[in-house]
Formats: C-alpha cells, structure tokens, sequence
C-alpha cells in the first residue's frame, strides 16, 4: 500500500481500532488507566502505530488545560484518541509526549 | 604433445618462432584443420598438412575413432593403452566403457547368451561401478529391443550412442592427442558470451553475433521516451500489469476500480468498479479471460477483464490480502495476505487447503508452479518447495521488505528493501546476495521492482522522487533515470512482445507508456505534437 504500508504489531495481546481493526498499540505499552477521556475511560500508552496526528490545539481536560493533537486510525481515519504535547500543570507533565487511545475506540485482541 | 611431423625439409614445424601472440601456432594450425575437415573441406585440409607439416591427429588416434564408430570394439581396446591417457587408472574406466556399449549393442541384436559371456567375463572381472553392473544384468531380463532402449536410456547402434561414447571416452583421452569435437567453435561460444557479458544495455533475444566484431547493444534503443500517458484513474495507481499475450494492461488503483486499457490504441476497455475499498493488486490468468483483484477488504475477487463481470469473490482472510497467484494449470489460484494465512482455492470459490506461515507482504509462485517464494512482513524470504516440502530455506533480510519479484527461472528473487533504499537481488539456490542496487528513494511507501529485457538483463524500479530508475542487473551499475511523473513511482511493468516497451503507475493517477523511438522520429513527434495534440497512431511507427 502507497501511504504507508501497514505496520502489524508482533506483540500477543494488541488493541485494534474498533473499525477496521488495524493494529494501534500492544498492552505491554500501556502506562496507565485513565478515566479522562472524551467519551469515557482511556489508557495511557507510550507508542501507537498505523495513526496519523491532527492539529495542535488547546482543550481543557478534567485535569487541566492541556495542549493536545488528535490522533486518528490510517486506514479508516476514526478518531481513535489523542496526543499530549504540554500539559499546562506541572503534576501533569508527565504526560507530555504520551497518547491517550479511548477504550471505546479501540478492541482488546489475542493474537 | 604428440604431433607427427613430416621429415620433408620444407617442413615449417623448424621455424624459431612457435607462438603467434599468446597462441601456440602448431596447436592453432591443428584447430583450423579440425575446422577444415568438420566443414568438409578435405582437399584444403590435406594440402594444409603437407605445407604446414602438422597433422590433425596421429594415426593412431584416426584408427581408435574409426573403431569406435564402426563397432570394431577388439581394435579399439587394443588401441587404447597406446593413446595418451590423462591418468592412468582411467584406462580401466575406459575399457568398462566399450566394453559396456558392446554389451548393450548384443542385447539389441538379442544375442543374450553373449551379452551375459560378456557381463560375467569382460565387465565384472574390472570391479568397477558394481551399480552399473547391476543394472546392466537387469537388462538381461528384458524381451524387446525397444525395452532395452527404454530402460538404459540409451538410443542404439545406429543412433547417437557411438558418438556419446566417443566423448566420454574423450574424458580419459590427452585433449592435445585427441582434440574435442568441434573445438574452435567451443573456443567462439565462450568468446561471445563474454561479449554478451560485456554488454551492459542487452536487450535482444537472439543476438546475431559476428565474427568481426564486438557485440554491444545499442544505448540509445532502450526505452526512454513516453509514448502515452494513460489517465483516467481518480486516485493513485498502485499496480499494473500486462496480459499474457500482450495486448491489454490491468491497472489497480486507490479509486477502488481497476481499468482495463487496450494497448494497441491505449482506450480503455473496461473499468471493473463495485468493490467497496482499494485493491492492491491484481494477477492476469494464464488464458487471460480472468483477472484476479486482491483487496485490502480482505477479499480477493475473480473478474471477466472484457465484459466487467464479477465472477467470484473469495472470501476467508481476516486481513488483507496482499497477493495472489495462478497455478500453471490456470484453474486454482493462491490467495497470501497479512493474516498469516495462504489458501489454495478452485476457481468456484471452494477451498482447497490453507497454510500457516507469516505475515505475507508478497508471493511470488514460479513458472513450473514447483516453488512459491513469500516476502514476509518479517523481513523474511521463504521458499516453499513442493517437491521437497521439509526443505524450506528462509533468507534473513535487513530491513522492511516492499515488494518481490523472481526471474523468468525462478532461480533469483528481487526486493525492495524500504530502510536500506536497496534493491537486492538473492540466489534463491544457495540463498546467498547477489547484487544490490541503489540510487532510488525509498523510506515510507511500497514501491515496487521488476525485471526487464529478454533475459531479464535490467532491473527496474519506481521511486518516491517521483523518477524511474533503470540497472544493468549483471553490472549493477545505473543505465537510466527517467523522469515525468508528477508524484511517487509504484509500480514497473516490462511488455515483452513485439516491440521494447515498459509502463510505470505513480501516486499522480497516471500511467506512463516507454517506449524506443529513433532519433529522427524523435524530431518529427516534436513537430507533430506541436501542431496537434494526438500522438496516438505515432506508437505504430516505431
């Protein structure tokens, strides 16, 4: 495929976009739960494949006002989560560079 | 060496200077009389010994050839210690030899009980090539001539079989006492293909060699110039792929339709359109009445190319399916996707069998339909031998594999690696690198390799500098770099028939059509296109 060949994740225990099912992160990259997401519950991951990033922008999120991208699936362009860029509070920082995947966006699989 | 010479006192064999160049001149006169002879030209051929003093073979020799032709085996093992052997343990081998064409020749005249003197008496007592010896026995049984023919492979007295036995008794014999037949020509064949080595833009089937002068293919008739560019295409085009028999071009593109062209007037034919996403790539059938489409919606599906029929879908991947392949008998296909799994299917839709393996970026299945070669997403090259199925040699590569392509004999495979921006070529036999070639871009998307030329003499690629890139596949060395397309180059396709011409798809929607055009032509298209704006009859004219 032009634009990206596919990435398949070799990991046992993936998350996939609920859509089409194109791998988007492994459970051994997940460093937390979190409850903040827009639609619901999250995790916390620190690498994601087959997405692609939107613009930057400034939301306010129940923990803070936070610089953050959307992130979306490559091959069915969903909306799968979002990119922490700045968090504005410095007990947030560490979120700065990690993705948050909505748990209703993406599907746990067992390879 | 044994040469005779005559003792007549014009004799030239008692000149100083014996070598002409790096050539010895006795032994080259010797060749030219072989040649003489071979060509019937006795009355030359004589004269020149008697001039030159030098004779072909000694008589020797002449007697041991006449008695192996003519069948007179006591005359020619009474000759053979007198020849110069190369070893002497061979002369055992050598006798075994006759000895073993006399026996065979009894058992074509059906004189059995001799043929079996001859077994206990003559062969078995040399106590060698004790399998031989056995099969020769087993022959015994045999009722008919034919069937002795059969069974030994071999073609009779009156056939080829002296003349086989000639040569292989040529093994054991000095060449200087005995030249190989036909010598000089073996001495020309290797001249030429060290010509056609040298020859960096080869591109005809049958080159007409000659005598005077170097064989080198022209550079300036490859295929440069752009013929036609075939639009019609909404999206990127992301493979094409040229029928059998040469007249049409199937084109898969992101629009999720796939076009069938006309290639004697570029028109389209037929767009296949219906599928709900994109397909990747697509595979003419043997008879070219049906093409196969495989989907990234993990289907693959069976078209009629001339009516724009949907004849089957094929439906058992969970990913999707990334390449597919005819068998030779042209009613089973192969379907490989990302899901780890290749089917076997008939062409109603029914599965025959799946296999396990990895994740198959490209699959690849030879001419004879004997091995399949599968570029895995691991950055592996398997190889699936079905007459040796545990025999399974994986080669190792580097980086992301984005495409693979074998040689028309299956014996090498082309891939494109994506983070080396290499191209390498693999001796699938002994799985070693042969060649790589660079200069192309390539980091992010699939782009794909082909062969060119009638021996596969060029590689070709796309590039994501929007460029094709052309190598010499012996040298390596870069021949061309042809630009025009507006956008990443996918895909290269060489049409082998009538005339030198190649496609290439590219992310701009378009397909480029190269072809040889002459200089002078060249100058007129010019003038043409400049008055109007059809360029299509001028594809004739070359």
């Amino acid at each position: 495929m032009t634009k990206r060949p596919q990435v398949y994740l070799p990991d046992e225990c993936i998350y996939s976009c609920s859509t089409c099912h194109s791998h988007v992160a492994c459970h051994d990259s997940i460093i937390s739960k979190v409850s903040s997401g827009k639609h619901g519950p999250g995790y916390l991951v620190d690498e994601v494949v087959n997405v692609g990033m939107g613009e930057r922008e400034e939301r306010v999120l129940p923990s803070g006002p936070h610089i953050i991208a959307d992130i979306y699936c490559c091959v069915c362009h969903a909306t799968i989560g979002w990119k922490h860029i700045i968090a504005s509070k410095e007990e947030e920082r560490y979120k700065d560079g990690l993705w948050m995947i909505e748990q209703t966006r993406v599907v746990k699989e067992r390879l | 060496m044994q040469i005779t010479k005559h003792t007549a006192s014009n004799s030239q064999s008692s000149q100083p200077e014996s070598r002409l160049g790096n050539v010895n001149k006795d032994e080259l006169v010797r060749l030219v009389l072989q040649t003489l002879q071979d060509l019937d030209y006795h009355g030359p051929a004589m004269m020149l010994e008697k001039e030159s003093g030098v004779t072909l073979e000694s008589d020797n020799v002449t007697s041991f050839r006449q008695a192996i032709l003519t069948g007179d085996w006591t005359a020619a093992e009474a000759l053979l210690p007198t020849m110069a052997l190369s070893k002497t343990e061979d002369l055992s081998q050598a006798i075994f030899l006759i000895r073993e064409q006399r026996f065979l020749e009894l058992l074509e005249d059906r004189k059995t009980l001799n043929a079996l003197y001859s077994l206990r008496t003559e062969l078995t007592p040399l106590g060698l090539n004790v399998d031989r010896i056995h099969e020769l026995s087993s022959l015994i049984l045999c009722s008919t001539a034919e069937d002795v023919k059969a069974q030994a492979r071999w073609d009779g007295a009156g056939g080829k079989s002296r003349e086989l036995l000639l040569v292989e008794l040529q093994r054991y014999i000095l060449p200087s006492s005995m030249i190989p037949k036909e010598r000089m020509l073996t001495l020309i064949d290797q001249a030429f293909q060290w010509q056609r080595r040298g020859c960096l833009y080869h591109n005809v089937a049958e080159s007409d060699y000659s005598l005077f002068e170097d064989h080198a293919c022209d550079k300036d008739r490859f295929p440069k110039s752009t013929i036609r560019v075939l639009e019609g295409h909404a999206d990127q085009v992301w493979h094409i792929a040229f029928s059998h028999n040469g007249k049409y071009l199937a084109s898969v593109s992101k629009d999720k339709t796939c076009t069938i062209w006309d290639i004697s007037t570029f028109e389209v034919i037929q767009v296949l359109s219906g599928q709900p996403d994109s397909s990747s790539y697509c595979e003419w059938s043997p008879d070219d009445k049906r093409l196969l489409i495989c989907g990234c919606d993990h289907a693959m599906r069976l078209w009629d190319p001339m009516t724009g029929d949907l004849i089957q879908n094929f439906l058992e991947h969970e990913e999707q399916v990334t390449s597919c392949a005819w068998l030779p008998d042209g009613k089973h296909v192969l379907s490989a996707g990302c899901d780890k799994k290749i089917c076997l299917w008939n062409l109603d839709g029914t599965l025959v069998n799946t296999w396990i393996v990895e994740r198959v970026l490209d699959m690849k299945l030879s001419a004879d339909g004997r091995r399949l070669v599968i570029a895995s997403y691991e950055n592996n090259i398997s190889v699936y031998n079905f007459d040796y199925p545990n025999l399974s040699p994986k080669i190792k590569e580097s980086g992301g594999i984005t495409s693979l392509t074998l040689t028309k004999d299956s014996r090498f495979a082309l891939v494109n690696i994506k983070e080396l921006q290499e191209i390498h070529l693999w001796n699938l036999e002994d799985q070693t690198l042969k060649h790589k070639y660079a200069g192309h871009k390539q980091g992010e998307y699939v782009i794909r390799s082909t062969f060119g030329g009638p021996d596969d003499s060029f590689v070709l690629s796309g590039s994501e500098d929007n460029c094709v890139y052309v190598w010499s596949r012996e040298h390596q060395e870069l021949l061309e770099v042809l630009c025009g397309h507006t956008d990443t180059v996918n895909c290269v396709s060489w049409y082998s028939h009538t005339h030198t011409m190649f496609a290439t798809g590219s992310d701009d929607g378009t397909i480029r059509m190269q072809v040889y055009i002459s200089f002078f032509l060249n100058i007129y298209i010019y003038i043409y296109i400049y008055n109007s704006n059809y360029i299509i009859y001028l594809s004739r004219c070359y």
